[in-house]
């Protein structure tokens, strides 16, 4: 919660100061600054499939992404649940991009709509756990290049609790 | 969980193993595994009829209700 309101708070003093440039006459400032805030969303959305940037998209002090973690846990095994994520993960219509069976983690894209241009996907990182014959799962979703996910980080989790129920119907 | 799929029971009967019933019905062996351990949703009628063809057996082989 303190991390959320020190962070609107950056965002509004942040508009504040572009507001302050342009009415001032900094326009080559206000332009440098647009660049280099283009340069880097730029630079997201080439390197968001590289699993080497994880701890960088998820990481707390990142402001350029908003992330969201949740924990579910399935009555499964850790090999049929990694089975049924995928599953889930297909129909729910996001693109796996890795799955590292060494370290029991997932990875995956959301698919990006043209029809909403001011999205530009989200990056799934699911962690599993296995204990006593069940599968604990951390799912986080990571926007990338905004700093706000407009409700789709909770979406994209919705979507695969969902898909995954569906999935049990056999 | 009140209702029980007896499917290992049939398959020992049967001398049959999940692989090779998972071959000849085109279900997947994890869906057959948690199908085998009860812990599905919900079991579509066409997946219960080419289990039921393959076993050579009835529905009611398959699932039992338990008080």
């Amino acid at each position: 919660m303190k991390t959320q309101t020190a962070k609107n708070l950056a965002y509004i003093s942040f508009i504040m100061l572009m507001l302050l440039l342009i009415t001032r006459g900094f326009q080559k400032a206000f332009m440098t600054i647009l660049c280099v805030l283009i340069g880097i969303r730029i630079s997201h959305l080439l390197l968001r499939r590289i699993v080497f940037f994880r701890p960088y998209f998820v990481s707390k002090y990142n402001i350029f992404t908003s992330k969201t973690n949740y924990t579910c846990e399935f009555n499964f095994s850790k090999n049929i649940a990694i089975e049924k994520i995928k599953e889930a993960l297909v129909a729910g219509n996001f693109k796996i991009i890795n799955i590292n069976e060494d370290t029991n983690s997932i990875f995956a894209v959301s698919k990006w709509n043209i029809l909403e241009p001011n999205i530009t996907g989200e990056n799934i990182y699911i962690d599993l756990i296995e204990m006593d014959n069940k599968t604990r799962a951390n799912f986080c979703s990571a926007t990338i290049g905004q700093s706000y996910s407009f409700g789709r980080n909770k979406q994209n989790y919705e979507t695969f609790l969902a898909e995954f129920e569906k999935s049990l119907t056999i | 969980m009140p209702i029980t799929v007896n499917l290992d029971i049939i398959l020992a009967t049967k001398k049959m193993s999940l692989t090779e019933l998972s071959e000849k019905t085109g279900i997947s062996i994890v869906n057959l595994s948690i199908l085998k351990q009860s812990k599905s949703k919900a079991i579509r009628f066409s997946t219960l009829e080419i289990i039921c063809h393959v076993l050579n057996s009835q529905p009611g082989d398959i699932l039992e209700y338990q008080k």
